[in-house]
């Protein structure tokens, strides 16, 4: 069952609200969005399992502050807006943690340890992501800076208008206008580098 | 429209996000001019590359994981943080318990009740004392002035007796001084 935004709001208004009420209601109204979101989220992470918890967590923000939203902004966009947000945010919060090469080795004072990633190419259960010309687009993607991607995969991948982009990304159309044509060009340029490695023909794509 | 102005707008152009008048300019512009051609056929391929992403399915369970997050969502935060944590809270909690309780207990502590006739028995032994040692002095000693103030205006049972509280700290002294020998 799914309900409208302002039916669900019209009716919330008129029927004592409990806490089992609004956890049914709030779950209904997301139910038809779940897949939606979860997409967006993979295309962001670039895998199930953080897509997953992307998803999760920002419907569990989004239900805390369910009560107090008042209707005026369309459920939706303040939907992608929350998953946008948390992932802008965990993106953040990663980056103050130390990157390490992987390359350099470790020096003792015995000499030196190489580090060793392990090879999963034999396991099949790693291979569940998407491979060949799919699997390069999403590499292209987690190389682009996060507004530029989340611009491009909300117009092209979810089909937004750049005035609900400007409103899931709290900016103005000028900045969505120049984040999605910068993303597709660098995009574009990535695309070309893969091909090159992959002996495809530059200049044409796919 | 110059090439520079063209490029800026190719994106929103392929999005159909400029308005008609930009549209037409931009349209005439990219057949007359290779480069910014060959930029829109670009662009246009990764539009279409992206849009033939493949559409990723649900986890399975995912809506039923949800209620149950919602489910935990709607307790207090401080009841989440405890149930987080639950194991150690618990031993945190009878830790504490033993530490206050138990182990005095354990000890030998006895529960002390106060005895309401302490400071009595205080003031007849310390007048006692100074009317030995200053037998002929009507003052009172200065430990049972500084006392006075606060036994006097409490009734005191002693035995049978009840000593009523009175004005002055001498007529005071003298009758707890007084019940004291009469009743030992």
């Amino acid at each position: 069952m799914t309900v409208s935004w302002a039916q669900a709001i019209a009716k919330s208004k008129t029927t004592k609200r409990t806490a089992e009420s609004d956890r049914e209601l709030f779950a209904s109204m997301v139910q038809e969005h779940e897949r939606y979101l979860f997409n967006i989220a993979y295309r962001l992470a670039g895998n199930r399992e953080e897509a997953e918890d992307l998803v999760q967590e920002a419907l569990v923000r989004a239900f805390r502050s369910f009560r107090s939203f008042e209707p005026g902004t369309s459920f939706k966009s303040w939907l992608y807006r929350i998953v946008s947000n948390l992932y802008v945010d965990t993106l953040r919060k990663r980056s103050k943690y130390r990157e390490e090469s992987l390359d350099e080795p470790i020096i003792y004072e015995n000499g030196e340890f190489k580090k060793s990633i392990p090879d999963y190419s034999a396991d099949p259960s790693q291979l569940v992501e998407e491979t060949g010309f799919v699997g390069e687009v999403q590499k292209a993607l987690d190389c682009l800076p996060a507004e530029y991607r989340l611009a491009v995969i909300l117009c092209d991948v979810q089909g937004f208008s750049y005035e609900e982009i400007a409103e899931i990304m709290d900016c103005s159309i000028g900045t969505v206008r120049s984040r999605i044509h910068r993303g597709r060009k660098a995009l574009r340029k990535y695309l070309e580098e893969f091909g090159k490695e992959r002996n495809w023909l530059p200049g044409t794509v796919q | 429209m110059n090439c520079q102005k063209v490029d800026n707008l190719l994106s929103a152009f392929i999005d159909r996000e400029v308005s008609p008048e930009e549209s037409r300019e931009i349209r005439l512009h990219v057949e007359e001019c290779d480069l910014c051609r060959q930029t829109y056929l670009e662009l246009s391929q990764v539009k279409d590359a992206l849009a033939s992403l493949g559409e990723i399915e649900l986890p399975p369970g995912f809506h039923s994981h949800l209620l149950d997050q919602l489910k935990q969502a709607e307790e207090p935060w401080i009841m989440r943080w405890l149930q987080q944590f639950k194991p150690l809270v618990f031993a945190g909690a009878l830790g504490v318990l033993f530490a206050t309780i138990g182990l005095p207990l354990a000890q030998g502590a006895k529960v002390v009740q106060p005895d309401p006739l302490s400071d009595l028995r205080f003031l007849i032994s310390e007048h006692q004392r100074f009317q030995q040692s200053e037998p002929f002095s009507n003052s009172l000693p200065p430990t049972v002035t500084n006392l006075l103030p606060e036994v006097r205006y409490r009734p005191v049972h002693v035995d049978d007796f009840f000593i009523r509280t009175v004005s002055t700290e001498h007529n005071y002294a003298q009758e707890v001084v007084l019940s004291h020998h009469l009743r030992y």
